[in-house]
């Protein structure tokens, strides 16, 4: 008995070591308590709207919304990355950037505004915008053409459709203020 | 016969003794029967006000009400301290729908765990005034209402202490909302005191903020006010974020330190602002500034932080006639260029003023020696302060002309900020503290006495 348990304590080592030899780059857990985004500064909450880059160094970059990790990108290129996650909205999980699925409307609300959801299925994607009645689904690549607004700027161009005329003030310095 | 008078003296002492526990005792006990209303009738509140006639005042009568209520229709509705509303449903408590509606003046218990709210507000000039409210969810929901007024409530969390704050509510929050005004508000213990988004023209004048995640949270309220408010021991007093013309003044954000990230005033991504007259003390770092410019940073009091003020890409503000008081590194800038540093007071600048204006005539730059050197291997703040680091810190002179400068240190404080103390915060709910004490260290003596009295040595 003792005999076997060495042996599985060994094989096990060995599993680890060989493990350890390749590059993996596994997302880290969020901790409430002292992650906060690299870009904005706020605490990342451990819901489905925070995101995080491994660095090909081994570091873990941690976001509390994907716009926030597209303007990372923006700013420090791609070069770095060994790998990019959003999670799922229904079960949190992490999923490659890559292969999730985004849905994107103005009056979604998440952390920084960016109004943009991640599913780890094409079909729970569709679910939602069903249920939502409204969103707009994108893949991975056609989000590089999505132009990042945060929803601030939607709602002023709403206004613009007929809404208290001293509001159109603030709406023309919004145009030219965002971040 | 000597015996016989300390016997005397004993009983007496004695006496004394349990008269000021009694009295200690009924004081906490009557104070724990205000608070639990009498509980002999429920009534309906929804009856009460469906019944009620369109611009009505309805003055509740003491005792228990159950909610969730629906007011849609213009009423006043006043209770006392004697009125509680409590809600178990997933509901808001009180849910105001129509224009022009006041509340004021009772408790109400949101008993609901998660994303309900105390009252949600979905109508323009809505009042809720001197309104004590216990939630385990959210407190004051402003979702597009406009003009309203939301004036010297009390929001306190009502579920077990050690949860993360992520999973608690805001306090007062607003969505869409424009033209408010946030006054004398006390909150404590919440997600966010007062979290305010997509919301233009806001005045939050005068709350009290303690413990809770951010004092005051702002997201994209362009036009707003924050003024004269009240931060202790959140992670961040006042998190700035996303807006243009905002007055920031005379705030006091004090022992924001017992968080990794925590800062006194964060700017992110702030424009034309002007930030002045505030108190920023004994926080991890006094204010941050991140891409934030044209900024107005002015007269404020930073004193005793980890990091006074902090720059990171930000460009283009003026930092002008503030009062750097020990802070353990004064300045620290990434990325940030044309700031105006100008006229501040250091109180660890050497300064030289021949012509006698105050100003210095020689500029005061940032020594960075120490804080890259604990950037990079946190654990030599061991040496802060120790002759060694001082030597080390004069002889390093490497790129000096990249330094955070002032180019006209001031020579004396500008503001008399030092003698002034600081609002405090420690009343407590039932007795307040220093009573408490003097019960407490009175009865202590007494009883010391009588056994020094009693049982001491006596040479007779």
């Amino acid at each position: 008995m003792k005999k076997w348990s060495m042996a599985f304590a060994l094989m096990l080592g060995i599993f680890l070591l060989v493990g350890c030899g390749q590059k993996k780059y596994t997302p880290q857990a969020i901790n409430e308590d002292v992650d906060v985004c690299v870009i904005c500064n706020m605490q990342v909450k451990d819901d489905a709207f925070a995101t995080q880059i491994v660095t090909k160094d081994g570091k873990n970059l941690k976001f509390d919304d994907i716009g926030c990790m597209n303007e990372w990108k923006q700013k420090n290129g791609v070069d770095h990355i060994g790998m990019d996650y959003v999670r799922d909205y229904n079960d949190k999980e992490w999923i490659q950037f890559s292969k999730a699925t985004y849905v994107y409307d103005s009056s979604f609300r998440t952390p920084m505004a960016y109004g943009i959801i991640s599913f780890k299925v094409k079909k729970s994607a569709e679910d939602f915008v069903h249920e939502q009645g409204t969103g707009q689904i994108l893949s991975a690549d056609e989000l590089s053409n999505h132009t990042w607004q945060q929803s601030k700027d939607m709602m002023d161009m709403h206004m613009e459709e007929g809404m208290d005329g001293d509001m159109h003030e603030d709406m023309n310095m919004d145009h030219n203020g965002t971040n | 016969m000597r015996s016989k008078h300390r016997m005397n003296v004993l009983i007496f002492v004695v006496l004394i003794h349990f008269i000021l526990v009694s009295l200690l005792f009924t004081v906490v006990a009557f104070s724990a029967t205000e608070e639990e209303v009498s509980s002999k009738q429920i009534f309906d509140l929804q009856q009460i006000v469906d019944e009620a006639q369109p611009g009505d005042t309805l003055v509740l009568a003491e005792g228990n009400y159950l909610g969730p209520v629906v007011i849609n229709k213009v009423l006043h509705i006043q209770g006392s301290n004697q009125v509680l509303l409590t809600n178990d449903s997933p509901e808001a408590a009180i849910m105001i729908q129509a224009e022009g509606v006041v509340v004021e003046g009772f408790n109400i218990r949101q008993n609901y765990v998660n994303e309900s709210a105390a009252i949600v507000v979905t109508a323009d000039e809505v009042g809720l005034k001197d309104l004590n409210i216990q939630t385990k969810g959210y407190g004051i929901l402003l979702r597009d209402a406009d003009r309203g007024t939301v004036l010297h409530n009390s929001i306190s969390w009502l579920r077990t202490k050690n949860i993360k704050t992520g999973e608690k509510g805001n306090g007062i929050d607003l969505y869409n909302s424009h033209n408010n005004t946030i006054e004398q508000n006390k909150i404590q213990n919440m997600r966010d005191g007062i979290y305010l988004e997509n919301s233009r023209q806001l005045k939050i004048l005068n709350n009290q903020l303690m413990g809770s995640r951010y004092g005051i949270h702002c997201m994209y309220i362009d036009g707003s006010e924050i003024i004269g408010n009240l931060g202790e021991y959140n992670i961040t007093g006042a998190m700035i974020m996303g807006v243009r013309d905002v007055l920031v003044s005379n705030n006091s954000f004090l022992k924001q330190s017992k968080n990794v990230n925590a800062q006194g005033i964060l700017l992110y991504s702030v424009q034309n602002s002007v930030i002045e007259q505030n108190i920023v003390e004994g926080n991890r770092v006094g204010i941050y500034i991140e891409s934030s410019q044209e900024n107005q940073i002015r007269e404020n009091s930073i004193l005793r932080n980890f990091i006074g003020i902090q720059f990171v890409h930000a460009e283009s503000n003026k930092i002008h006639d503030n009062d750097f008081v020990s802070n353990v590194i004064e300045a620290e800038a990434t990325d940030s260029d044309a700031n105006e540093i100008e006229q501040n007071y250091w109180d660890s600048a050497q300064g030289l003023d021949l012509n006698k204006d105050g100003i210095s005539e020689i500029p005061y730059a940032i020594n960075p020696f120490y804080q890259e050197l604990i950037s990079k291997t946190p654990a030599f703040q061991l040496f802060f302060q120790s002759t060694g680091m001082t030597f080390l810190s004069s002889m390093y002179t490497n790129n000096q002309e990249s330094w955070t400068k002032d180019s006209s240190p001031l020579m004396k404080m500008s503001i008399d900020s030092i003698s002034k103390p600081p609002p405090s915060s420690t009343e407590k709910g039932n007795i307040s503290e220093t009573t408490f004490m003097l019960l407490i260290t009175s009865t202590l003596l007494i009883t010391s006495v009588a056994i020094i009295f009693y049982s001491g040595v006596s040479k007779s």
